[in-house]
């Protein structure tokens, strides 16, 4: 670890050192060309468009998370190339003789010239260039052709289409990364945390198509910039909305319904979008629920996303964006007048402020606040029960984008974060009288500090380095369980900290074939630990205290990465292996208990992951899409559950195959299907059965040391767009799906039952398991109004 | 318009309501037979004698006959109570050697009903009283069965009583004939462990689904609760009566305070139980038993007996 903590050490400062020299032997003559680039039609921000000096393609950058470049090069006149994924590629001849400040806009759609052509490749190239690896960029246009189920697109179903991530369920939204758990992965939505990305226990995620520009998924090495998770980064930003015209877009389906607006408040200067999705399915039942024994029963979600986006001068702009979400569960039995009301759900807001320093060097100031919380109030004639659980953060982070030459790119930044993480407090009334479990939140201060270089040290080689440093203290009030010592507000109960460094590399044997290698060491300091086989809106995120020690992660990995047929084709093997430590979860005899904390029934223990992902893609053509296969293993071991024996872990697959694929039948027609197949989940299986006072119990053989059937399905999708070429301001079109077309019966969980005859007093366990999806078609009208 | 929000609320209806279930075989674990002791000793007025069941486990995909149930019935096995005072061999009584008016003795033990015991079961029991049966005393088990050993501690707890009584009238409910009752206990400082059982309608003994609770919500306190009828396991469940009594019925409660080791079986048990469905992980019950599964427990039991209000 010392050593590899020294290698990156002395790399970047010989590294960035060489740099710095070759740069002040010229610097008389550089200057820099920098700006935005954005969407032409909407003046959207473009995140990671490239830009390229045509003449010599290692001169060249790409825009960061908020749209702005900076290229440094030696005075003289260039042919610039701007190009995007999907968008047709700019080309501007710049005579560098000062500092220019240049935005661009790029409009969607291809146009076919041979610049552009060769433009298109070299966006392409991206994938062998690039030092990144397990990193995919989603744009949400292509999500929106896929089949989703009840017609409802989503992107973190979406995600789960790529090697190394995983559903955690049938229909689920959760998942899981290269053999990580589900609280391994870090969701961002505008830089706000998202504790709980599911509604209706997981089968939604809380991300509205409508509202996002952009999904990145970093499985592999993560950035420094990132932290705090072990697995992956979920990183999503929302539309700035439209700074050219008014627009308005949504869609009507069988289970919700969307809208969105957008549009400027001065021209090119102050924009806005408000973004709201409300499911009503059980809304139409209500009628019928009227005089029954569940009248006044009800559940929806809704989801609310604004956005106001201020460019107050070249320099400066500022942006407010906010999320509001919630699953409103009321249970109502007249009859003995039982209730319950389970609201849950996150609220972020994020204020952002971008400033140039100079064309080099940019910076970013965000305040951000984001709260989980869910609450339960329930109760049936003289009890009432009431429970209240939740995390709220406020976030303060400086980030800065340093621009020296084309051959490096520095970020660096601190990050402040206070934690409230509130355990399950029970309050109860049983006729006058009143209990309180009692128990306080805990509160957490985490720092990180990071910096980081990608560095071009020749056409073949790049390095990028990077070192976090992360400090997390658990604050009072507190009492300590270990010795009942008294802790006062703000007081520091305990100190963990650690050095996390992350280095990747490419070597690249030519245009269309490389070799890339990464290390990424990871602190973790907030833990979700799910004693069910997915994650619940009711699981808790706890901190890292006296008890509870921070996860660890050390992934290695390298790849291979290699276009064909002009770079039509994109292909790669990436192989991994992840030492995890001070994993967590629950004890084999854990009852759920509002009595005592959940870290007192925990076991701590390490943990491996391992895999080959398999990837082939085609972006672009009339038929479009990839294939992905992985076969992998992920285990855990823990000296209180079976002595330490490992086993492999709930989201262990051997296998895990997904095909996707668009095709554009015709100019009104667009099919997408989608095919995934993976090993069956492993579970715990009943080693028999006893009677205690004539009950009949079961006893379970070694955990996880059973394997469910494999769970395949295929997904098809077919979008018509009747007036595709229309000018008119409206525009609607169709999509219809079907979920699961051949009726697979994918296990979605098991149960045993006891059967017993009474006359003959013969009795028999029988296991049995049920099917949630069948065959579900679903349609969809959505519109886009301008 | 109205047309199609039915058709939409019926495709819907129709996708959630066509989840269906079938059996499956998971593969089972070899060799994973386990003895099984279920024993108790007893406080209170007239305690019943200590016994110990004794048993195997059944492979998952076993039927369970009359054969095979009482094939299950371990024989032979030597055991032996510890009361700190004395050692004393439990004699083995097997139904089929007892005249027909000790068979309903037995049945009491086994919670069966002595008409529908029809094979020869089988249990060890301190015939002649030779043990102690008082509160505060430790107990150990000792067994012998083919050269394995099991073994057991369990300690019968202080009495800590019901104070009293109230049946209170549950709301909106239709069925007049039904009727809550609420008990009210003072608790000691003490950590406590309580669990209960009732017989109703005229049978035996039960235990409701949760039949455990710890004193950690009302340590040192007076508390009243609605003490809830246990449901038989051939009772259809009726969510409007549930834990309700019927009146003019006459019950029995008994109210058991426990050790640590018999809560912590008892509520491991019951939610592992309780705790199946969709997203639902399994629990290891924690048995009190070295050798073997199960429990050995020391219940001091206060006995209730009352007749429901008309």
């Amino acid at each position: 670890m010392r050593l590899v903590l020294c290698f990156i050490f002395f790399s970047f400062l010989s590294l960035v050192n060489a740099q710095d020299k070759a740069e002040t032997s010229s610097s008389q003559n550089k200057f820099t060309i920098s700006g935005y680039v954005k969407e032409a039609s909407s003046g959207e921000t473009l995140i990671g468009a490239n830009i390229l000096n045509v003449d010599n393609t290692i001169e060249g950058t790409s825009t960061n998370a908020y749209g702005f470049y900076s290229l440094s090069l030696e005075e003289g006149e260039y042919i610039l190339l701007f190009s995007y994924l999907g968008f047709s590629n700019e080309i501007k001849k710049v005579k560098l003789d000062r500092d220019i400040k240049l935005d661009v806009e790029l409009s969607e759609g291809l146009t076919i010239d041979e610049v552009v052509i060769s433009a298109v490749q070299e966006e392409k190239e991206a994938n062998v260039q690039s030092t990144k690896m397990g990193v995919v960029k989603v744009p949400m246009e292509s999500i929106k052709k896929l089949p989703a189920i009840f017609g409802e697109v989503d992107i973190l179903k979406t995600l789960q289409l790529l090697p190394g991530v995983l559903s955690s369920g049938e229909g689920s939204a959760g998942f899981y990364v290269r053999g990580g758990g589900p609280d391994q992965n870090l969701i961002l939505l505008d830089e706000a945390i998202v504790y709980n990305a599911g509604h209706m226990l997981g089968f939604f995620s809380v991300f509205n198509g409508d509202a996002i520009k952009n999904t990145t998924l970093i499985k592999g090495n993560m950035p420094a910039r990132y932290g705090g998770r072990l697995s992956s980064v979920v990183d999503i930003q929302m539309k700035e909305g439209n700074q050219k015209q008014f627009a308005a877009e949504g869609g009507i389906g069988l289970v919700s319904s969307r809208l969105t607006l957008q549009g400027p408040i001065v021209k090119d200067k102050v924009s806005f979008i408000v973004s709201g999705r409300r499911t009503y399915i059980l809304d139409l039942v209500q009628p019928a629920l009227e005089g029954g024994d569940f009248e006044g029963t009800n559940y929806y979600f809704y989801d609310l996303n604004a956005k106001l986006n201020y460019t107050i001068s070249d320099k400066d702009r500022l942006f407010l964006s906010a999320y509001f979400g919630r699953d409103i569960l009321t249970f109502r039995q007249p009859v003995r007048s039982f209730y319950f009301d389970l609201p849950y759900g996150n609220s972020t807001a994020t204020l952002r402020w971008n400033h140039l320093f100079s064309d080099k060097l940019f910076f970013n100031l965000s305040a951000i606040y984001n709260d989980y919380k869910l609450s339960f109030d329930g109760g049936q004639e003289a009890i009432n029960f009431k429970l209240f659980s939740g995390v709220r953060d406020y976030n303060l982070k400086l980030d800065f984008d340093y621009y020296p030459n084309v051959y490096n790119s520095i970020k660096f930044g601190a990050n402040y974060t206070y934690h409230k993480l509130t355990p399950n407090t029970a309050t109860a009334t049983l006729g006058g009288q009143a209990f309180n479990s009692g128990f306080q939140p805990k509160y957490a201060n985490e720092f990180a500090f990071y910096i980081s270089d990608e560095i071009k040290v020749n056409t073949a080689l790049s390095i990028a380095l990077g070192l976090r440093y992360s400090i997390f203290s658990q604050l009072g009030p507190h009492t300590s369980k270990l010795d009942a010592q008294q802790y006062d507000k703000f007081e520091n109960v305990v100190t963990y900290q650690g050095l996390e460094p992350r280095l990747s590399m490419k070597y690249a044997f030519n245009s269309d074939f490389s070799f890339k290698a990464g290390f990424t060491l990871t602190n973790q300091y907030l833990h979700l630990v799910s004693n069910s086989n997915s994650t619940l809106p009711t699981d808790l995120w706890v901190p890292s205290t006296e008890i509870v020690k921070p996860q660890q992660s050390i992934q290695y990995a390298i790849g291979l990465f290699r276009n064909f047929d002009d770079n039509e084709y994109e292909t790669s093997v990436e192989l991994y292996y992840k030492d995890l430590r001070n994993q967590i979860d629950y004890s084999e005899n854990y009852v759920q208990d509002l009595n005592s904390e959940d870290e007192d029934a925990f076991v701590f223990g390490k943990g491996r992951a391992y895999g080959a992902e398999f990837f082939v893609k085609k972006s672009t053509g009339r038929l479009n899409g990839w294939l992905g296969y992985t076969l992998s293993r992920s285990e855990r071991s823990f000296k209180d559950i079976e002595d330490g024996r490992w086993f492999p872990t709930v989201y262990d697959r051997t296998h895990d195959l997904s095909l996707v694929a668009n095709y554009k039948l015709a100019k009104k027609w667009d099919i997408g299907t989608s095919f995934v197949y993976g090993t069956g989940r492993n579970f715990t299986p009943y080693a028999g059965f006893y009677f205690i006072e004539q009950n009949l119990n079961v006893f379970y053989g070694p955990r996880n040391s059973e394997r469910l059937e494999p769970y395949h399905r295929i997904d098809l999708s077919v979008t018509f767009t009747p007036k595709p070429d229309s000018k008119k301001a409206y525009k609607g079109s169709w999509t219809a799906s079907i979920y699961n077309v051949y009726n697979r019966k994918n296990p979605f969980f098991t149960y045993y039952d006891a059967n017993t005859d009474f006359s003959s007093g013969a009795s028999q366990i029988e296991a049995y398991k049920v099917t949630l999806f069948p065959l579900i078609p679903s349609i969809t009208y959505n519109f886009k109004f301008r | 318009m109205k047309a199609i929000k039915y058709l939409i609320f019926l495709i819907v209806l129709l996708a959630f309501i066509s989840s269906c279930r079938d059996q499956y075989f998971p593969d089972t674990p070899e060799n994973a037979q386990q003895y099984v002791i279920e024993g108790f000793i007893e406080a209170r007025e007239n305690p019943l004698p200590a016994y110990v069941i004794v048993t195997q486990s059944f492979p998952f995909f076993d039927s369970i006959t009359t054969t095979t149930f009482e094939d299950s019935f371990v024989k032979g096995a030597s055991v032996q109570v510890n009361d700190g005072d004395k050692n004393v061999q439990l004699s083995e009584v097997c139904l089929s050697n007892l005249p027909d008016q000790f068979k309903g003795i037995i049945a009491d033990f086994l919670g069966l009903e002595v008409d529908s015991v029809t094979t020869d079961l089988c249990i060890y029991v301190d015939l002649f009283y030779e043990l102690s049966y008082e509160t505060g005393r430790s107990y150990d088990l000792d067994i012998m069965i083919n050269n394995e050993h099991i073994t057991a501690t369990t300690t019968i707890p202080e009495f800590i009583p019901l104070q009293g009584f109230r049946w209170a009238e549950p709301t909106d409910i239709e069925n007049d004939s039904m009727v809550q009752l609420w008990a009210e206990i003072v608790d000691p400082p003490t950590t406590d462990f309580y669990r209960y059982k009732t017989a109703t309608l005229g049978r035996e003994l039960t235990p409701p689904p949760f039949s455990v609770v710890n004193d950690l919500f009302f340590d040192d306190s007076e508390f009243e609760f609605p003490l809830d009828r246990a449901m038989y396991f051939d009772e259809e469940f009726d969510v409007n009566t549930i834990g309700l009594y019927t009146r003019g019925d006459s019950i029995t409660i008994h109210w058991m305070v426990i050790d640590e080791a018999q809560f912590e079986f008892w509520n491991t048990l019951e939610f592992n139980e309780a705790n199946q469905g969709p997203f639902s992980s399994y629990t290891r019950v924690n048995y009190n038993i070295e050798g073997g599964i199960g429990i050995w427990g020391g219940n001091a039991i206060s006995v209730y007996e009352m007749v429901v209000p008309e």
